[in-house]
């Protein structure tokens, strides 16, 4: 009678260990999360393999960019937020393919697929020694300006490897959180 | 979300030249079809991320003959094939329906509104996201071009 008490008090000492490591441990997906590199736009991100450095971002109210060699006009309900950022590489060739510019309240704008490829937009090839400047563009509302994050990766999902979290904090910006300067048409295909 | 119009698009195969605004060359969509069922829809994404899943929104609420299941789903802005909705930015977005030719199409049709329910962790994973599609309603719109259409 006394062991079988002793065996039940042990199960329920188990499960209640069980369930207060469900509660507080962190789950899988926050095991296996990117590992932030935090920063400002004066500074340069080290990732895990990249380099990165924001040089300059730009608004626009409208892209020129080329499909197939016919110019195209692309238009949008916000406005374009153009990221002009310097990449190295640290020690092995590498691809700076994905990012985000995460708002000021946490809403994540995917960079733009409507602009298509060329040269100087991502997927970015790298080699170590070699730095070169490319561009991220998004499409964004202008109320996601004030208190952004650029967030870049090598590649969309990447467990355990590092995304550089740039603080978008050197922009000029008027008293409503708009920002002062807007291009009227950016040209995608111009030298960065 | 609000719908505003149905087309049907009706191309002759022995017709070379593309009129619409949906074919031809240098567009990004290029239709095989004879008919195709035209919806635009004004779509905002209410979600925290940029997203595709307005793909399967929509729906047909009943197959016409063959065909029709998948839509082409297209930014008016320009035609681009199912670009990233992103957060609080609408758009309108046009769902392209290819049928073979002779489809019968109705004077009315039904589009089903499919939802997903959100998870901040999923039971595999334990990631956020969202899941379990359901259907939540129908509408049914008058589609213009079609033989007995009133005037709108």
């Amino acid at each position: 009678m006394r062991g079988r008490l002793g065996n039940l008090a042990v199960a329920l000492a188990a499960v209640a260990l069980c369930y207060a490591m469900m509660v507080t441990k962190p789950h899988y997906a926050d095991l296996i999360a990117p590992i932030p590199v935090h920063a400002t736009m004066k500074e340069t991100v080290t990732a895990r393999t990249f380099g990165v450095h924001v040089d300059k971002v730009t608004f626009a109210r409208a892209l020129q960019a080329e499909h197939f060699g016919e110019p195209k006009l692309l238009t949008t309900g916000g406005v374009w937020a153009i990221v002009a950022v310097s990449l190295s590489a640290n020690s092995t060739s590498t691809t700076v393919g994905e990012a985000v510019w995460r708002g000021p309240t946490g809403l994540d704008y995917r960079m733009t697929e409507r602009v298509g490829f060329s040269p100087g937009l991502p997927p970015h090839a790298v080699e170590p020694g070699l730095p070169k400047r490319g561009l991220f563009v998004f499409e964004i509302p202008s109320d996601q300006i004030q208190g952004a994050t650029l967030l870049v990766a090598g590649r969309r999902f990447a467990p355990l490897d590092s995304e550089a979290m740039i603080a978008i904090d050197d922009v000029p910006l008027d008293a409503a959180g708009e920002p002062r300067d807007v291009v009227g048409i950016y040209n995608v295909g111009e030298p960065i | 979300m609000s719908e505003d119009r149905t087309t049907v698009l009706e191309n002759s195969t022995e017709e070379d030249e593309y009129d619409d605004d949906y074919r031809g060359p240098g567009r990004w969509i290029a239709l095989a079809a004879a008919v195709a069922v035209v919806l635009e829809a004004d779509l905002t994404n209410r979600t925290a991320e940029s997203t595709k899943d307005y793909v399967d929104t929509l729906r047909l609420a009943e197959q016409i003959g063959q065909g029709g299941d998948q839509p082409s789903v297209a930014l008016t802005r320009d035609s681009i094939l199912s670009p990233d909705l992103h957060p609080n930015l609408p758009e309108r977005m046009a769902y392209v329906w290819a049928l073979p030719g002779g489809a019968d199409v109705p004077e009315r049709l039904s589009f089903a509104v499919s939802a997903k329910t959100y998870k901040p962790r999923d039971n595999l994973y334990g990631a956020p996201g969202w899941f379990n599609p359901h259907d939540v309603g129908t509408f049914t719109l008058a589609v213009a071009g079609t033989s007995g259409a009133a005037a709108p």
